[in-house]
């Protein structure tokens, strides 16, 4: 009988219930010109890719004021023509192979439930994308979500999964979050939080972020203070403390200006031990010695390296925008670090040529970056390495009507090298756009430029890149 | 005596009817009229925005409106599929847009366009003229009008002066012209279908707002419902419920 009550009431809620449903269906067609004989390997770099995605996104109300949402992408990928060199130096085409990184996927963009549990009382739990701070094309105080991309910051929609308890007044917030880190996971879904699984135990710890954060509507700016305690989440750091602090106000009318930072003490960079990479010999003497070629130094530095963006940004009168933003992080390599990494990715792509795996090369793999973002594909991957960094967006709208120009440039402010990457977009119906976009990295002056030991050929940061350059065709059908 | 007597007598006899010839209400009296209609204190509307394009087609915005006291207003976008999910908000001199792509919230200015068309968000976000400008009467040349030269008291407006037609009856607004830092008319506006949306409310249902400066576009805001009295907590109108 209780059964049947229990059935009665869940379809009564059914009846009462009306879902939004919406979302896209996209298909990225790219070409990528494959760097190679780079420093960094390009032989798992398809030169033509074909992804489809399905998107969708279900918001369903319920009792008064809560609902559910999910935000799910469907990807799969089509990959083929690779380039690589011959024992003699010659490029030629490889057989076509599997790469991990065009397997299908399922993006759990955001899936939670929220309620208001008092008109100021906001109760979130679920995997959601949560950004505090104002930067456009970078967030420094993000620790918790997938990275962006600059180049197109609408496209990483994929968040994390937390429980969160946010106060609200008219001018105030208050927010307290925990997000267990996605451990173990397959195609996208994850099935392992918080702690290694016993059959692959990485280590015991409990990997999770904590988080603070104030709100406040000050003089028309907004203003965020937050706090962070993680142990392992995202990266190397144990019982760690971090805070931030944002700013974004309107000045002089129209222009709004942005200020995002992170402090820190100590840094999770990778350093290449510069006694391992001097010279061959070098590089023998540390092999035989089991002195790690990769460390983190400054892992438990207590030096605050504080990680800050300050940007604007402006609508002019033909509504073309334009975004200004630079990036400083105290952590970011100076020219000899670099020098010793452009080394060691030298001395690596030796070592693999004489058929040695990586892998047995001490600390190597922490050149092999962060943990992979756990969201959407993204057309280009930002991990800033050097100190200064410039980002310059522009976008000018309704070029006989539906056509849209933007260009999006990243500047390593240092060595001069960078990224260019020009777009047009037809929004031809309401309903459907097409856009053409170029990504073409380009390297700075060789008198700002590391030099690889092995070929004395200049290497800036963007010239490290495995591809030369990308060209995509995009297409998208809202619905 | 005798005649300043009767002088007297008439004046007291004609007292009920004078008022409606000699007091003329103030600039501020219109502009706070004007106000009461075009933006009554709390209200939740249905509205579309359709732009209208140089190559004569038109692109068409589906929203939910919600304002409480002067400065605050929420809206909520529901067609094209393109743009669901999209909010705005006003909070006083603040204004947001939440992207849902961007999963978050992104200050926005007064001047900037609303959605590409030919309003721009002070235009629907923020209707309180009273707030942001003065105003003076000028000779009108349509009949039965006040006509109000508006300027702007901040540099926080939408527009630098406004030219603004208001019916003596019942000041509901016949028309506007919208003026920039140069002097140049940049838009120009003609309301429309006035309707008594709810009881003992009437106002324009329709605003044509035409672009000055690329004639052939224009854009018409049309409201297909208005509820007075509705519940507005001002918890709707925080930075933080944005997405919720």
């Amino acid at each position: 009988m209780r059964r049947f009550a229990a059935l009665g009431l869940c379809l009564a809620a059914t009846g009462a219930l009306s879902g939004e449903v919406n979302g896209y269906a996209d298909s990225r067609s790219a070409f990528t010109r494959a760097r190679v004989g780079g420093l960094l390997p390009a032989d798992d770099v398809a030169e033509a890719t074909e992804l489809v995605e399905a998107n969708v996104q279900v918001k369903q109300r319920f009792l008064t004021r809560a609902f559910a949402y999910g935000d799910v992408s469907l990807l799969t990928q089509i990959a083929g023509t690779y380039r690589g060199l011959d024992a003699d130096g010659n490029e030629v085409a490889l057989a076509n192979h599997d790469v991990a990184a065009y397997h299908p996927l399922v993006s759990l963009n955001e899936l939670y439930l929220s309620g208001e549990a008092r008109s100021w009382l906001n109760l979130v739990a679920g995997k959601k994308r949560v950004t505090w701070g104002p930067g456009f094309a970078y967030n420094p105080t993000d620790l918790l979500n997938p990275a962006k991309d600059p180049t197109d910051p609408n496209f990483q929609r994929a968040g994390a999964y937390m429980a969160r308890v946010e106060l609200t007044s008219e001018t105030l917030a208050l927010t307290l979050l925990g997000s267990p880190a996605v451990l173990e996971q397959t195609s996208g879904v994850p099935y392992q939080f918080v702690t290694y699984p016993a059959w692959d135990k990485k280590d015991d710890q409990a990997h999770y972020q904590l988080a603070a954060r104030a709100y406040a509507l000050v003089a028309n700016a907004d203003v965020n203070l937050m706090a962070f305690y993680g142990n392992r989440y995202r990266d190397a750091f144990e019982k760690k403390f971090r805070f931030g602090a944002t700013f974004s106000r309107y000045f002089f009318t129209d222009y709004e200006v942005h200020f995002e930072g992170l402090f820190q003490s100590g840094s999770t960079r990778a350093a290449v031990t510069h006694a391992c990479v001097e010279d061959a010999r070098a590089a023998l003497a540390c092999g035989f010695a089991g002195t790690p070629f990769v460390s983190q130094p400054l892992l438990d530095d207590a030096t605050i390296l504080p990680r800050v963006l300050v940007g604007a940004r402006t609508q002019f009168s033909d509504e073309a925008m334009l975004s200004v933003e630079y990036l400083y992080q105290a952590d970011g390599y100076t020219a000899a670090q670099f020098q010793d990494l452009v080394s060691a990715f030298d001395g690596l792509s030796q070592v693999a040529a004489l058929g040695v795996p990586v892998s047995r090369i001490p600390g190597a793999s922490l050149l092999a970056g962060g943990p992979s973002a756990d969201g959407v594909p993204q057309k280009f991957s930002f991990e800033p390495s050097r100190r200064h960094y410039l980002f310059a967006s522009y976008q000018k709208p309704k070029i006989r009507d539906d056509f849209t120009v933007g260009l999006v440039w990243v500047e390593n402010l240092e060595d001069l090298s960078g990224l260019v990457t020009p777009s047009v977009t037809w929004a031809a119906e309401e309903w459907l756009s097409l856009s053409l976009s170029a990504f073409v990295p380009f390297a700075g002056p060789k008198s700002l430029a590391a030099t690889a030991p092995s070929t004395g050929k200049a290497v800036s940061e963007y010239s490290m890149l495995p591809m030369a350059y990308r060209g995509l065709f995009e297409v998208r059908v809202f619905y | 005596m005798e005649r300043r007597f009767l002088v007297a007598a008439v004046v007291a006899a004609l007292a009920p009817v004078l008022p409606a010839a000699a007091a003329e209400p103030t600039p501020e009296q219109i502009l706070a009229k004007y106000d009461a209609v075009m933006g009554p204190r709390t209200f939740e509307a249905h509205s579309s925005m359709t732009a209208h394009r140089e190559d004569g087609s038109e692109r068409t915005y589906v929203m939910r409106l919600l304002k409480s006291e002067n400065d605050k207003f929420r809206v909520w976008f529901d067609e094209p599929a393109a743009v669901k999910g999209q909010e705005m908000l006003r909070s006083g001199e603040n204004m947001w847009v939440y992207l849902p792509n961007l999963k978050r919230a992104t200050r926005v200015a007064n001047r900037d366009s609303f959605q590409g068309g030919d309003f721009n968000n002070a235009d629907v976000l923020r209707v309180n003229y009273s707030a942001d400008y003065t105003g003076k009467l000028a000779p009108t040349d349509v009949p039965d009008t006040y006509l109000l030269d508006l300027k702007a008291k901040t540099t926080n407006t939408a527009y630098d002066s406004i030219k603004l037609w208001v019916k003596k009856a019942d000041f509901q607004p016949v028309k506007g012209q919208y003026f920039g830092s140069s002097g140049q008319m940049i838009r120009s506006a003609e309301f429309s279908d006035y309707r008594e949306l709810d009881k003992g409310y009437v106002r324009p249902a329709k605003v044509l707002m035409k672009n000055e400066l690329v004639k052939a576009r224009y854009s018409t805001m049309d409201l297909s419902e208005l509820k007075l009295a509705v519940d507005a907590p001002p918890q709707r109108f925080t930075q933080a419920d944005l997405g919720r």
